[in-house]
């Protein structure tokens, strides 16, 4: 048995902790609007603590000093605050905090069971690499369309808006077909939305090419065996990288010996080359 | 120098607690539209989008200097009381007619001639803009839009 201070115990730990607080936040914002006020203290709106409003108000907050409608300074500080560690650590919030990535991954561990061999590799690896870099272009219709309108317009198609206040009358029927079509598809694919049209998570896998504790993979130890590979849920082919710098990945770390990796001290997370003799 | 993930997260963990707790106390920490308070100035936006769905008339009227007949007249609730009328409760009242707490928003903000972002899909009764002609401070693009977003109640 698994010790509860291991890796994945804390990993699930944050996920479901995370996952539990939106909840409430969103349920209790639900409730004061209909005039029951008695979770005041996370009495705040979603949109008041999703870092992604930052990013699409950068423009207006260049240009006017202003935010985006909807979007509060708490946004902007949620959205410096992840940034920081992303800056350290890459996009780990994709991989341990985000609730929309959680249920995701907890939706494809039905879809593991239902394909045992199959789940994960429905998409022709060609399609795949081509649509991996479609949460850029939904990144740029996003930030443009914001900036032209000065209003949350991603809003209207955001599964996780939709997720988190299906029971109120703000979601816009794009949204629900979008989060359906999302959840769906995780039965086949692990975190698709992540994978092919999450636009914060374009923004924060940029800073994997960056950030400055890096995941590494020492050589010399490693034996091959391509279990690294098969537990990455965004199909990253760690067991051909000395140093995992893909824009893909969302720092869940289960490639390290600490998680699945069996070789110890193989791969691992390290400022520098790890002590190893591994060059980039 | 290598580091275990359950460090990572703690540290990501304490950075965002962190982060939230110094802008919470040095005043940053802003949920809600301000005016002039943190970092921006709120949504750009004017003081009516304090509103929010639980707010009652009463309220309103005593936040913003409205009278509280002008608010129930402009929405068809005359001789209702308005500590019991929220914002959130005229969806109720007036089902599909996309007459809710943004449409409160609206009409004060109007009322009270401030600024306001003129895309979105509230609608207004009737008499809530026949009560803005009336005061003759409307904008000839607020009128043309206020023309696609009046509905008539009962």
């Amino acid at each position: 048995m698994k010790s509860l201070n291991s890796p994945n115990f804390i990993r699930y730990g944050v996920q479901i902790s995370a996952f539990l607080l939106i909840s409430l936040v969103a349920f209790s914002k639900y409730l004061a609007e209909t005039g029951n006020d008695i979770l005041s203290f996370f009495n705040v709106s979603l949109h008041a603590i999703c870092p992604f409003g930052g990013v699409v108000s950068i423009y207006e907050m260049l240009t006017t000093g202003g935010l985006v409608h909807k979007v509060q300074d708490s946004s902007w500080i949620m959205m410096l605050l992840v940034f920081a560690s992303a800056i350290m650590f890459g996009a780990v919030f994709c991989g341990y905090i985000c609730p929309f990535g959680s249920i995701q991954e907890w939706v494809g561990k039905l879809g593991k069971r239902i394909f045992p061999h199959r789940f994960n590799r429905f998409i022709p690896q060609k399609l795949d690499r081509i649509l991996r870099y479609l949460r850029y272009v939904v990144l740029g219709l996003v930030v443009y369309q914001t900036a032209v309108s000065v209003k949350l317009v991603f809003q209207d198609f955001d599964p996780y808006f939709a997720l988190f206040n299906f029971f109120t009358n703000e979601v816009a029927l794009t949204a629900y077909v979008i989060l359906g079509i999302t959840l769906l598809a995780s039965l086949f694919i692990e975190r698709p939305w992540c994978k092919y049209a999450c636009p914060y998570g374009a923004v924060l896998g940029l800073f994997n090419i960056i950030h400055i504790f890096q995941i590494r993979r020492n050589e010399e130890t490693c034996i091959d065996c391509g279990l690294c590979d098969e537990v990455c849920p965004m199909n990253i082919k760690v067991s051909q990288s000395k140093t995992v710098r893909s824009h893909q990945c969302i720092g869940c770390h289960q490639c390290t010996s600490d998680n699945q990796c069996p070789v110890s001290d193989t791969v691992f997370i390290a400022l520098g080359n790890g002590g190893t003799k591994n060059e980039n | 120098m290598k580091i275990k993930p359950q460090i990572v997260i703690a540290i990501v963990l304490v950075i965002i607690a962190a982060g939230v707790g110094y802008a919470a106390l040095s005043g940053m920490w802003a949920t809600t539209s301000s005016n002039g308070n943190g970092l921006g100035n709120g949504d750009g936006l004017g003081q009516s989008q304090g509103i929010r769905g639980s707010s009652t008339f009463a309220e309103i009227s005593s936040e913003y200097g409205i009278p509280e007949e002008d608010l129930l007249t402009a929405f068809g609730l005359e001789g209702e009381d308005g500590d019991s009328v929220t914002c959130s409760g005229l969806t109720e009242i007036y089902p599909d007619a996309e007459i809710g707490t943004g449409s409160v928003r609206m009409f004060v903000a109007l009322y009270l001639e401030e600024e306001y972002d003129l895309t979105g899909s509230s609608n207004l009764p009737s008499a809530a803009v026949q009560m803005l002609q009336a005061r003759g401070i409307l904008t000839i693009e607020q009128v043309e839009y206020l023309e696609l977003h009046t509905v008539q109640v009962l």
